[in-house]
């Protein structure tokens, strides 16, 4: 056996061992090890993988990563939290090892193998590119080395020179040595050198301060200058069977601090868990929220379903919200005042809202009337001269003072009293400020406030289905009654409405969305049947399985196809040179026969061997192979015929 | 996507506007980014070319790209074993590089290489390699300077050759593939050295220019035995008057097999019992005489190549055409006889020999042939003697003129017709002298669909009449 296959086998078994280790599956490393063994024994003749083998291969990979090697992986692998992406290199894996294995025998008279680079370039992306397992990190002389990854860069050069490089390959290799002293002075430059080049590259690529994105921030300041940039990226999808609360609350903030950042109140971290909900009979978990909204008879309980599409890991819901539901292990409310969900294994980034007139009464608490330190008596009269002979009139007030007022994405304030710029001198804002506004105003009227950050659902898809996206972030205000009850009021003025209009949705993006929305519930609908979803998901297996097997056979068949035509071929010359006595010249072609045929034969023999090389000569190499041998093997037939007995 | 070698010719006949508005339409469709192999190389592409696209093997790229990318990411991580993998992958390609330097080769080159090739078909060059360095060569392969219109073979199929010690030479073969008709002129050999390990490739350039004449693609026809044709139609031609022939009388010659059409006069009966199969004497006179040399006059007009344009926007039916008398002219030599001049548009050519053959039809320009009054064929013939080949994209009133004249002039001529478009086919009149050659352009789909088209036309005119 060439010394460049069982260096390329060695090659396969540590990668496969790399990333057994790196996924935590001992299977993968031992099939790895033992494929590669007899991949270079070459026992069993293997097709070539195609382009469309490769696709099938790839496409099961990642089928059966995402459905079996979640449930399957060690918890707390990253296989187990990215199934897909672990199914996907466990075939392009396979991939390598079939490639391997349906090699032929290397030819050293071409510079370089076609299927060996192939495999070494797969291997090594593999390998240097997945962090090594800490346990094959060692120390020598105080230097770190990912011993795996150092052997498989050293093992892919010594395969590419093995077998062309025969009996200079000792020494070849003793020029491989002056690399181990060059190697960690270059480490010590590089690492010396990381930071400086880093800054510079960074400083290379413009700076994106001129603009601040949209979107949910758990904690949100207040700057004198800025920007907006309204993004279109979707943020969620709401389906709902009758039109939702437009408001989507992800967190309340109470306090507003010297840096002007909104704070929410101080309280322990606190979580649901399993005791704290009830089971659902589809098996979900329904976790009770506490409502403190203005009771509002709406009937029955309404339900709203949100998928998440970005990477958030945040809940919004109505400020209604009763229960919530969804397949989460625990909820734990983060200092920032957000709801985080633990999500089941395996299940997807998704939740229920209920609402329904169901509430009751907050406690009063102090500090939803405390104001910051930058309050002075100019804005407090200011706040005072919107005061009514009741809180709900002075809310009103309020309300209608600010709705009355410009909107803009650009805010350009006194940055020594920017409040007092907006609030005094009447400044254009945007949501944020006008909610700080009003949030102060009211407490300056001795109204308990807060501000609340979410988003606004105004983009329908369908009749039932809602986008949301980060230009659709928004704060808004509740204020308490003096029977305790929250009320939700929004000061922010009605000209938002042309900021929308200047960032409308994409039409395809609108279409892609209400496809992926229809396609979600069609998944759902299927899936809601465990026996249906087996099956649907078995059925992928099977039917990618098939593709497979029918692709692998078409090939081998055409294969075995061609083969047998050139034996029949080589059979009826061998039959021909036998039964006409010719000896066998293998640089003579049917045309030179054809002429230096025995000049003592009879006219009527060489007439027909002359007619049998004629034919053969013409049909050799005809389209229709087929045909062709039939009519060759005719040809023959009336040959030998006119042969003498 | 139209380029500036497309646009469009004024017509003095034509109304201006029509030029503008073909100026318009041209400019519409122009490609502002060029092609490729259009690029001049500029510094940084140069650099790039050199270094990465040719320095180093896909190996040694992925190398040098992981190593990049961990030591840009891992800046966060901090982790040491990272910085030195990084630092090894990259040590490992500046090792190489540098013992590749110092043993890079420095060669004198000598080639040979064929001076006619057909496109899509490979040719091959053989190449004297001498080493005038220092060292030892290792580990080095040779391959065609890029040119445009040449298809060299993958690295995968290049000869590599181990060890060519100093001051010794040796000979390779380089192949290359060009890909269309015209001249092409290769400019010189790249040697590549992958010593020491197979990860960087050191490429020496050597000049060695060579002028290739390629022709078109080959036809995959068989192209019938022009003797036989000639035989035939010139028997047909004498019908009327064989018994009143003059001129010198005949010798005989020799005997050879039957062939169908011979006369059943020049049946040799002595030689037919001797031979057992029917046998027909072959007389030597002026008829054989005048046999003797071929002139081929092919038509290089093509319907499509409009007054407005500078050059037709295809070209195929040409270049097929252009094969055909490729082959008609390599048949008539494998049959015994001498090609003597080649008519190409209205200009004939003598020829010396098969290479000047090869070099017209390589370089031969397409004619405009969009109207019936432009001339795309010789008035005359050079000498009256010999069999005169016709080789046509479409049947034409001139060519019919030319037929007719030739043939009262007691000239044989042979005509072969290879349909430029599809209602070429099936124009050629019946005859033993007109040879209509299936073309491969239209596919039977095509041909299909117009015949269907056709048929209905034919139909619903019939309906309308009755």
């Amino acid at each position: 056996m060439p010394l460049g296959q069982i260096l390329l086998a060695i090659f396969l078994a540590l990668q496969s061992l790399h990333i057994g280790l790196s996924m935590e599956l001992t299977i993968v490393i031992w099939f790895g090890a033992l494929l590669s063994a007899l991949g270079s024994l070459k026992l069993v003749r293997v097709e070539r993988p195609t382009w469309g083998l490769s696709f099938v291969l790839l496409a099961t990979g990642a089928f059966l990563g995402s459905q079996i090697l979640e449930d399957w992986a060690i918890e707390g692998s990253w296989a187990q939290n990215n199934g897909l992406g672990a199914g996907l290199i466990l075939s392009l894996l396979a991939y390598q090892l079939w490639l391997f294995a349906s090699d032929d025998k290397p030819n050293t008279h071409q510079a370089l193998n076609r299927n060996t680079q192939t495999i070494l370039v797969l291997g090594l992306i593999l390998m240097l590119l997945i962090s090594p397992p800490e346990q094959t990190i060692i120390e020598i002389l105080g230097i770190p080395i990912a011993l795996l990854t150092v052997v498989a860069i050293l093992l892919a050069t010594l395969t590419l020179m093995a077998d062309r490089c025969s009996g200079t390959l000792v020494s070849r290799l003793l020029l491989l040595l002056p690399l181990f002293l060059v190697a960690p002075l270059l480490g010590l430059l590089l690492g010396l050198g990381q930071g400086p080049l880093i800054a510079a590259l960074g400083d290379m690529f413009p700076s994106g301060n001129s603009f601040t994105p949209t979107g949910f921030s758990p904690r949100q300041q207040l700057r004198a200058s800025a920007f907006l940039q309204p993004s279109n990226r979707a943020v969620l999808r709401a389906t709902s069977e009758s039109q939702p609360n437009q408001y989507l609350a992800g967190n309340r903030l109470v306090m507003l601090d010297d840096e002007l950042v909104w704070q929410p109140i101080e309280r322990p971290l606190s979580a649901l868990n399993l005791s704290d909900a009830e089971i659902e009979a589809d098996g979900r978990l329904r976790y009770p929220m506490e409502n403190n909204q203005f009771p509002v008879d709406s009937g029955e309980a309404e339900r709203i379903d949100i998928q998440i599409l970005n990477n958030s890991n945040f809940v919004f819901m109505s400020p209604n919200t009763t229960h919530l539901i969804g397949r989460f292990e625990a909820l734990t409310r983060n200092a920032a005042d957000v709801w985080s969900p633990v999500y089941d294994r395996g299940a997807d980034r998704r939740w229920e809202i209920e609402t329904d007139g169901a509430s009751i009464a907050d406690t009063f608490e102090e500090i939803n009337l405390q104001l910051p330190t930058f309050w002075d008596s100019e804005l407090q009269d200011k706040s005072k001269a919107l005061a009514g002979p009741s809180n709900q009139q002075t809310v009103y007030n309020v309300l209608n003072h600010f709705i009355a007022r410009a909107y803009s994405l650009e805010t350009s304030f006194d940055p020594e009293q920017p409040f007092h710029d907006f609030f005094i001198n009447e400044r254009a804002a945007y949501c944020f400020w006008f909610a700080t506004g009003a949030t102060l105003a009211l407490r300056a009227n001795d109204i308990p406030a807060r501000i609340v950050g979410g988003y606004v659902i105004h983009e329908r898809l369908s009749d039932e289905m809602w986008l949301v996206r980060e230009r659709d972030a928004h704060s808004w205000v509740e204020w308490q009654d003096s029977d305790g009850f929250w009320h939700t009021i929004d000061p922010t003025p009605p000209s938002i409405a042309s900021f929308f209009g200047g960032y409308e949705s994409n039409q395809l993006s609108v279409l892609y969305h209400l496809l992926a929305g229809q396609w979600q519930k069609f998944i759902d609908a299927v899936l809601e049947d465990a026996i249906i979803a087996n099956l649907v998901r078995y059925g992928g297996v099977l039917i990618l399985l098939f593709l497979f097997i029918r692709e692998y056979r078409r090939i081998r068949g055409r294969r075995e196809q061609l083969d047998s035509r050139i034996k029949r071929w080589q059979k009826i010359w061998q039959r021909f040179l036998s039964s006409a006595q010719l000896p066998t010249n293998t640089s003579w072609t049917a045309a030179t026969y054809a002429q230096n045929l025995p000049a003592q034969w009879p006219a009527e023999r060489r007439a027909a061997v002359r007619a049998f090389l004629d034919c053969y000569k013409l049909q050799r190499f005809s389209a229709h192979e087929d045909l062709a041998l039939a009519e060759v093997e005719q040809s023959l037939a009336k040959c030998i015929k006119a042969m003498p007995r | 996507m139209s380029e500036l070698a497309d646009r469009p010719v004024r017509v003095p006949s034509e109304a201006i506007l029509m030029h503008w508005w073909r100026l318009i339409r041209w400019f519409s469709n122009l490609r502002l980014v060029p092609r490729w192999y259009e690029h001049r190389a500029r510094f940084l592409l140069r650099i790039f070319r050199r270094l990465y696209y040719d320095g180093l093997t896909r190996t040694g790229k992925i190398i040098l790209i992981c190593s990049l990318l961990i030591f840009l990411l891992s800046y966060r991580a901090s982790s040491g074993f990272l910085i030195f993998t990084s630092s090894f992958g990259i040590g490992l390609l500046l090792w190489s590089s540098v013992l590749g330097f110092i043993c890079r080769p420095k060669i004198i080159v000598t080639r040979d290489t064929p001076n006619t090739g057909i496109a899509g078909q490979q040719l091959t060059s053989s190449i004297r390699v001498t080493n005038e360095g220092r060292f030892s060569l290792h580990n080095f392969t040779l391959r065609e300077m890029v040119v445009p219109y040449g298809r060299w073979p993958g690295e995968w199929f290049r000869p590599h050759q181990q060890n060519l010690p100093a001051g010794q030479s040796t000979t390779l073969s380089v192949h290359f593939e060009p890909l269309r008709r015209g001249v092409l002129n290769l400019s010189g050999i790249a040697v590549q050295s992958y010593y020491p390990f197979f990860l960087t490739r050191f490429t020496a350039r050597a000049l060695a220019p060579a002028e290739v004449y390629v022709l078109p693609p080959t036809l995959p026809v068989s192209i019938p035995s022009l003797r036989n044709i000639a035989e035939q139609a010139s028997k047909r031609l004498s019908l009327g008057n064989e018994s009143t022939r003059k001129g010198p009388s005949l010798d005989y010659a020799y005997s050879r097999p039957y062939q169908t059409g011979d006369s059943m006069r020049r049946l040799d009966h002595r030689a037919s019992s001797r031979y057992g199969e029917p046998m027909s004497k072959v007389f030597e006179g002026v008829e054989q005489i005048r046999r003797d040399k071929v002139y081929l006059m092919v038509d290089l007009s093509l319907a499509g190549f409009k007054a407005w344009q500078r050059r037709p926007t295809d070209e195929a039916p040409l270049d097929e055409r252009l094969a055909l008398a490729v082959e008609i002219g390599l048949s008539a030599q494998n049959e015994g006889f001498s090609l003597a001049a080649l008519a190409m548009g209205t200009n004939w050519h003598n020829l010396d020999g098969l290479q000047q053959f090869h070099k017209l039809i390589a370089t031969c320009k397409p004619q405009r042939g969009y109207s019936e009054d432009i001339k795309t064929l010789p008035d005359s013939v050079l000498l009256e003697q010999g069999i005169h080949v016709l080789v046509l994209g479409r049947w034409t009133a001139e060519a019919e003129a030319l037929l007719d004249r030739l043939q009262h002039a007691g000239i044989l001529i042979l005509v072969f017709l290879i349909a430029e478009s599809a209602e070429d086919i099936g124009t050629l009149p019946e005859g033993n002298q007109f040879v209509e050659v299936q073309t491969h352009l239209l596919s039977n789909t095509n041909l299909a669909i117009a015949d269907r088209f056709k048929t209905m036309f034919k139909q619903t005119s019939k309906q309308r009449t009755s």
